[in-house]
């Protein structure tokens, strides 16, 4: 094949030819140049992915900046309103009222003391202090625990003696969980037909019991135990108890 | 991107030897060739690469010759060894047996020996499958005799 590739070697455009193919290729583009619509802008597009991204951080950002503070100063100086026109005494505010107790009696000097450090705290413009000044007149150790719904309250060890609103809730967790807690130490049979009084159903992640006619629902995952409508998050000690009853109470089964 | 003149610099012989080989006519391979390079033009396609861009336009060439020799426009002529005479008796018997082989074979002989694409290149160059080009090749080289054996047994075997 190598004279083949000789013989093919051998042919070429000559000079006459390549000027003639040149000058018709530079018609056929001038002419298509003349003729070219000019192309619309193209709209730039973001890939999904990046849409996403540029979300995600916009969200953080409006949540580090504007929500949670606002959110605290809003809790904040919703418990000094409260103060106020409570004159010496709690006065309940929000869902919590319903469980709430009467008020511990309170000094009037004790609570414009209070009420002076949360004043001054808001004048700092220290949304760290703000919170810690709230908590201590609260009683709550930290209130940003405290979830938007407003269902959910750090309850139980979190609380200091004045908390008369949470108190009031962490008896109520505590009975109930008292009450949940015996119910499984009697590895009472798990319900088998609708109508049963007391019992308990469902697994170890998402379980129900019944007492007494009363509903009470725990989701592990989470640790939160949901009791006449209420949600209260359980403590670790409590979770973990909680957790060991379950597990051998569903082994067992 | 690539002017029209750089194109053409670069490719002008490739497209002319490809279309010659099909047409067997001069004035009908450079107006193949023109015809490619004013499709290249009008559509301005993006390559990967430039073996990319230079298999376009080899199958661009070979199909408008293709079509060109299937119509009734295209003179009947083997004019090739009069414009471009042989300059020894093996390079004249050579392209004589060439020239007898049937378009189709014609193409891929000189995709295979010429520029030097394998069979699985040459059946995505003119669209065709792997094996038609194969038995193509394989058919070819025996219509060619005993010419193209020192070449072909080393060949072969890649096949």
């Amino acid at each position: 094949m190598k004279a083949y590739k000789n013989y093919m070697d051998r042919i070429r455009l000559d000079e006459e030819q390549h000027d003639k193919l040149l000058e018709a290729v530079r018609a056929a583009e001038a002419e298509k140049n003349k003729n070219a619509v000019p192309k619309p802008a193209k709209t730039r597009r973001f890939p999904l992915k990046t849409f996403g991204l540029i979300a995600s951080a916009a969200a953080v950002i409006i949540l580090a900046v504007g929500v949670f503070p606002g959110r605290q100063i809003k809790q904040a100086d919703s418990i000094s309103t409260t103060l106020i026109n409570g004159n010496g005494a709690m006065v309940p505010n929000g869902h919590e009222a319903a469980e709430m107790e009467p008020a511990m009696p309170q000094t009037e000097t004790s609570v414009i003391t209070e009420y002076a450090s949360l004043t001054s705290a808001f004048a700092s413009a220290d949304t760290e202090r703000l919170v810690e000044e709230a908590c201590n007149l609260t009683g709550v150790i930290d209130f940003r625990s405290v979830s938007h719904d407003g269902k959910k309250g750090q309850i139980g060890t979190a609380a200091a003696p004045q908390a008369t609103a949470q108190t009031s809730g962490a008896d109520r967790k505590t009975a109930v969980l008292t009450e949940i807690l015996e119910l499984l130490k009697t590895m009472i049979p798990r319900m088998q037909e609708a109508g049963e009084e007391s019992g308990v159903n469902g697994s170890e992640d998402v379980c129900r019991f019944l007492i007494e006619g009363k509903e009470y629902r725990y989701r592990s995952a989470e640790g939160i135990l949901r009791a006449d409508g209420t949600e209260y998050v359980l403590t670790e000690p409590e979770r973990t108890a909680m957790g060991k009853l379950l597990n051998e109470y569903f082994a067992d089964r | 991107m690539k002017t029209a003149e750089e194109i053409v610099n670069r490719y002008e012989n490739l497209l002319y030897r490809a279309a010659l080989t099909i047409t067997q006519n001069r004035e009908d391979a450079l107006d193949m060739v023109q015809e490619t390079f004013i499709k290249w033009i009008t559509s301005r396609p993006e390559f990967q690469s430039d073996e990319h861009e230079k298999a376009w336009l080899l199958r661009v060439v070979m199909n408008l010759s293709r079509n060109l020799v299937s119509s009734a426009a295209h003179r009947l002529s083997c004019e090739l060894l009069d414009i471009y005479p042989a300059e020894t008796e093996e390079e004249e018997s050579v392209m004589e047996e060439v020239l007898q082989l049937p378009e189709d074979y014609r193409e891929i002989i000189y995709l295979y020996y010429y520029e030097g694409y394998n069979t699985e290149e040459i059946a995505r160059i003119l669209n065709l499958n792997v094996s038609t080009v194969r038995t193509k090749l394989s058919r070819g080289r025996g219509r060619l005799k005993g010419m193209l054996e020192e070449y072909g047994e080393a060949r072969d075997e890649s096949l």
